[in-house]
């Protein structure tokens, strides 16, 4: 990283994000506060069900498909560059999905159309980020992208259909489809889930090469920590629909402050064993303790923990979100 | 590709053999053909030498061979009541047919899925609940019940539209309608449902997160997918527009091809009658066949696939 103070390029501040269902208003993101410079990558991780695809999702706002009312309710901040996206138009965002904020899902099998060429996808998406571009260099544009991506034979791929290939080459697509826009901010939920272990590493690492090259800021969604390692510069942790633990990998996977993040950490196969494991599953978000949302699971609860925890600074710029934090 | 188009060409003849051997059965099922040809009160000599003279005397596998080898270099007999040759009978009426059926097609394609997608794009919306509830009646109630509305509506009490023939083209306004709606309605339901079905595919969000508008995104990637099984659809719904056309050109007595179907039923004219069988099957099978053409074109996954 360049400069003394890295500039704040994202910023999310008390995000809520609630759905309403038959038992009332379900709250997915209670509270989210996350900052991310430019040309850095935060690792997102946590259980299913703790809100960090849905919060990957709420940054975009695209929580429910098009023609579909959604039942999300999102309130709180979220700028990029200082601008507010929460309270921006239709038209505006669709400009930030298409040039500043790109994402990719991990649904690499079925997230292509199955009837257009690649080729075509992703001139697409070059041409919604650059209107001013002619059709002609938006499919050069992809073709060299798709070589960009470590596809074999690129002109061919452009041509080709989805099912015509591989699910690590469909999912090298997906990445194209990203790195074509030259986003400020890439936002990768869970990009390897689907895809074979032998496969995972090898497009990880295109994914960690695109980001060094293009400088672009990535929030790496995943509920593998043992792939942070290589990739994040700062972790999140989030449980529950807030974020519990911040600082950098190395501090967090060395020294976790939340009784939480080293259940996690300890999850680890190459983990230090003086950690105690995880015990119970994810909580009921219809029915969370009234303080501590981890209070039932966690090992070093106190009568304190009925209250909601304070988020509590530590040297290195870590802050844990808990009554008593580990030392 | 080619073995795909093959294979379907093989199991399309395979169909139409089997649909032979069931149309001569079934015309000799109900009733023996000497009975309805020749006068009663024959002597035993002259029936006999008739008999021979249409090879009525010989066994029901020799005289099927003889129909099929007939039948396969086109010669498909005459009449007999009028004594015209069967060919020419339906030719003559062909127009007719051809005429209101496509017509009832084209409305039921160009109004079907523009209603379809568009009550799928905007769900929830009033006027699309009372489009799909208009549209669930146009499925539910069939033909003839339609058709004899309509000539009571406008026929009868409004006296606006003629109800009979094809004299005129406002004769064509109320059999073609009939024909239509129920089409209309079917391919709406259907657009509708593979429409939804394809906005809620991981496709759609991948486009959506594009920053793409919403126009681009249903023309491009939620339109082009939900048509895929539109086809097959299409295809049911043209077999169903054959059979509603005999319905159909009865009530409205259209000098269609149904009509004279249904009148050799009534004369027992067995020739025409098994030819109308073969015929409109074989349309059955023909247009399989082009749906399935058709597929290769549209679905990128059936042409390398298959």
């Amino acid at each position: 990283m360049s400069g003394s103070m890295p500039e704040t390029l994202l910023s999310v501040r008390d995000l809520t994000l609630s759905f309403a269902t038959r038992m009332g208003p379900l709250k997915v993101l209670r509270g989210i506060d996350l900052d991310i410079a430019a040309n850095e990558v935060v690792a997102l991780v946590g259980e299913s069900g703790s809100g960090k695809s849905a919060l990957g999702k709420s940054i975009v706002q695209l929580l429910s498909p098009p023609f579909v009312d959604g039942r999300a309710t999102l309130s709180g901040s979220i700028r990029l560059h200082g601008e507010e996206l929460i309270t921006a138009p239709a038209h505006r965002l669709r400009a930030v999905r298409a040039r500043d904020i790109a994402m990719v899902s991990q649904d690499a099998l079925s997230g292509l159309n199955p009837v257009m060429r690649i080729g075509a996808q992703i001139a697409e998406a070059a041409q919604a980020a650059d209107p001013a571009l002619s059709a002609a260099a938006a499919r050069r544009d992809a073709r060299d992208m798709l070589a960009a991506v470590g596809l074999p034979d690129p002109d061919k791929a452009a041509r080709d259909y989805p099912h015509q290939l591989s699910g690590g080459q469909r999912q090298r697509v997906m990445l194209a489809l990203a790195a074509i826009r030259q986003p400020q901010v890439l936002i990768a939920d869970e990009p390897t889930t689907a895809l074979d272990v032998s496969v995972q590493a090898r497009v990880l690492a295109l994914l960690a090469d695109l980001q060094r090259q293009s400088g672009m800021a990535m929030l790496f969604i995943t509920h593998d920590l043992g792939v942070v390692a290589n990739i994040a510069h700062r972790v999140a942790v989030m449980y529950a629909g807030q974020i519990i633990e911040t600082g950098t990998v190395a501090e967090v996977f060395t020294r976790p402050r939340h009784p939480y993040s080293a259940g996690l950490i300890s999850a680890l196969p190459e983990a230090p064993a003086h950690h105690p494991r995880l015990a119970g599953g994810p909580p009921d978000l219809h029915n969370l303790a009234p303080g501590c949302a981890f209070m039932p699971r966690c090992r070093h609860a106190a009568m304190a923990c009925s209250q909601p925890p304070p988020l509590k600074p530590f040297p290195g710029g870590a802050h844990a979100l808990c009554w008593s934090p580990l030392s | 590709m080619l073995r795909f188009m093959s294979w379907r060409f093989l199991r399309a003849q395979v169909t139409m053999l089997f649909v032979l051997v069931v149309a001569f059965l079934t015309v000799r099922l109900s009733g023996e053909p000497f009975d309805t040809m020749f006068p009663e009160g024959l002597t035993q000599e002259t029936a006999q030498a008739l008999r021979h003279r249409w090879n009525l005397d010989l066994p029901i596998w020799e005289q099927f061979t003889l129909y099929l080898g007939k039948m396969l270099t086109g010669d498909f007999g005459r009449s007999l009541f009028t004594h015209e040759p069967v060919w020419q009978m339906y030719a003559e009426r062909m127009p007719a047919t051809l005429a209101v059926g496509s017509l009832a097609l084209i409305i039921a394609i160009s109004l079907g899925i523009p209603i379809g997608a568009l009550s799928a794009l905007r769900r929830g919306a009033v006027t699309e609940r009372m489009l799909m509830g208009v549209a669930f009646l146009g499925y539910a109630v069939p033909h003839f019940v339609f058709g004899i509305g309509l000539i009571l509506l406008f026929g009868y009490y409004l006296r606006l539209l003629p109800a009979s023939g094809l004299s005129s083209p406002q004769h064509y306004i109320l059999p073609v309608l009939t024909l239509a709606i129920p089409m209309v309605a079917g391919i709406a339901r259907f657009m509708r449902a593979a429409m939804l079905d394809t906005i809620g595919q991981p496709y759609v969000m991948t486009a959506a997160s594009k920053g793409l508008g919403n126009g681009r995104i249903a023309r491009r990637h939620v339109l082009r997918n939900a048509m895929v099984p539109l086809v097959t659809v299409l295809g049911l719904e043209i077999a169903g527009l054959i059979n509603g056309s005999v319905f159909v050109e009865a009530v409205f007595s259209l000098p269609g091809v149904g009509r004279v179907l249904v009148s050799s039923v009534e004369n027992r004219d067995f020739t025409v009658l098994q030819f109308g069988v073969v015929a409109y099957a074989g349309l059955v099978v023909l247009i399989n066949l082009v749906i399935d053409l058709l597929y290769t074109l549209i679905d990128p996954r059936v042409r390398v696939g298959g």
